[in-house]
């Protein structure tokens, strides 16, 4: 891998992980409960053509959803 | 020039040079920057003089600003980028803003139907015309005071601070009167000079926008009358200059953007639909904006743009802007950034 490629993984993990915890404020700011991600995961899913595998995507959101719930207050 | 002293510099110091430098016959002003002295000199600096500075053990160095005599604005005279308090909403900073609402203030219910809409879809601010200038007299001239009055009902009872463009210095006490948390200075106006000494005495939040054919020298320089008269909050907003292009009502010139980062402290803001005037463009040219580096994007909403009494074309609808906010939060995010906090609503309003 060469020095740039490296530098764009870096990149990637650092707006992936920008992302995750912009989704955890909005979380913190609203005031009701969101409703069930399940059929909003499903949705995502069904939209999804990228090469990430699907069982993936679920573990993966299921994660974020999991950790995001426990620091909300 | 800007005088930097060393952190931590004696108050009785800098004292001493400030009136060393008032001698000399320049016009002296101090920084509001808490972490260390900085003081911008107004007039020529003669030579022996800046190497005298130059020299001082208690100052760090002496910068020209990047335009001559645009100090107080100038990004040498702060340790951060600036941030201003709108109603609690802080532009500048990290947090992107979204300000949305009315071209025009066209009615109680209506305001008031716009404002809730755009307050769910997370606007941070609410925009509405009380006074508009018009390139016909015969368009819709606004509601003026009165108009002002919906505005700012209606900001209340949704919980957001609001702004509104001033065109006439006689017109501050029915800004203030109103308490409309920000005074919008137009493109028209940019150069008002009267206008701009009587806006900057009240030291409310001010919302600056560049002059249709305004150079960016012109522009800080119009900033610098702002905050050389008493106003400490002043933001800018590019809205699109005048170009030989015909196919849009302006064009907008991002290519300023993160120059302006490097020239000024002052918060920068976009305003995509004046430049462009066409809705659908609206969504891609915020995202410029923002990825160019502003703090957020001031748009226009309507629930039934072909009635609007101004500006219909460029004007959003509720979903449309709903979607643009979404977008903004997560190019923020992308960027490092985040999407301002929503503000908290007034206890009873909704």
């Amino acid at each position: 891998m060469t020095p740039a490629e490296q530098h764009q993984l870096r990149a990637l993990d650092r707006a992936i992980l920008d992302l995750v915890d912009e989704r955890l404020r909005l979380l913190q700011e609203v005031e009701s409960r969101p409703p069930s991600g399940t059929a909003a995961l499903e949705d995502l899913l069904r939209r999804h053509t990228g090469g990430f595998p699907a069982g993936g995507v679920r573990e993966l959101f299921g994660v974020i959803d999991r950790h995001c719930s426990e620091i909300r207050p | 020039m800007i005088v930097r002293f060393q952190a931590g510099a004696a108050e009785e110091v800098v004292q001493e040079v400030r009136e060393r430098l008032e001698r000399a016959g320049l016009r002296v002003m101090r920084s509001l920057e808490p972490s260390r002295p900085i003081l911008a000199l107004a007039g020529k600096l003669e030579r022996s003089l800046a190497k005298e500075l130059a020299a001082h053990e208690a100052i760090e160095r002496v910068d020209s600003p990047p335009v001559p005599d645009v100090l107080l604005v100038a990004r040498g005279m702060r340790e951060l980028h600036s941030v201003v308090d709108v109603g609690g909403v802080r532009v500048g900073g990290r947090g992107v803003v979204v300000i949305a609402g009315p071209c025009s203030v066209e009615g109680r219910e209506a305001v008031l139907d716009v404002a809730r809409a755009v307050r769910s879809a997370g606007a941070h601010i609410l925009r509405g015309g009380a006074f508009k200038p018009r390139t016909n007299p015969y368009a819709f001239q606004g509601f003026g005071v009165e108009g002002l009055r919906q505005l700012k009902d209606a900001g209340e009872a949704v919980g957001l601070p609001v702004v509104s463009e001033i065109m006439d210095a006689a017109d501050v006490p029915a800004f203030l009167e109103h308490d409309i948390d920000c005074l919008q200075i137009g493109a028209r106006n940019m150069q008002n000079f009267s206008l701009l000494k009587a806006v900057a005495r009240v030291n409310r939040p001010v919302l600056l926008k560049r002059g249709l054919a305004a150079t960016v020298e012109e522009w800080l320089s119009a900033a610098e009358y702002l905050a050389s008269g008493g106003c400490e909050q002043v933001m800018l907003c590019e809205r699109g200059i005048r170009t030989f292009e015909k196919a849009t009502r302006n064009t907008l010139d991002l290519t300023i953007l993160p120059l302006l980062r490097e020239w000024t402290h002052l918060p920068i803001l976009v305003d995509p639909a004046h430049a462009c005037g066409i809705a659908r463009l609206i969504p891609a040219l915020s995202r410029a904006s923002i990825a160019a580096g502003a703090d957020g994007v001031a748009v226009e909403v309507h629930l039934d743009p072909s009635t609007a009494r101004s500006d219909g074309p460029q004007a959003l609808l509720p979903g449309e802007f709903a979607s643009l906010v979404a977008d903004t939060r997560v190019l923020s995010g992308v960027l490092g950034r985040n999407l301002h906090p929503a503000p908290r609503a007034a206890p009873g309003r909704a």
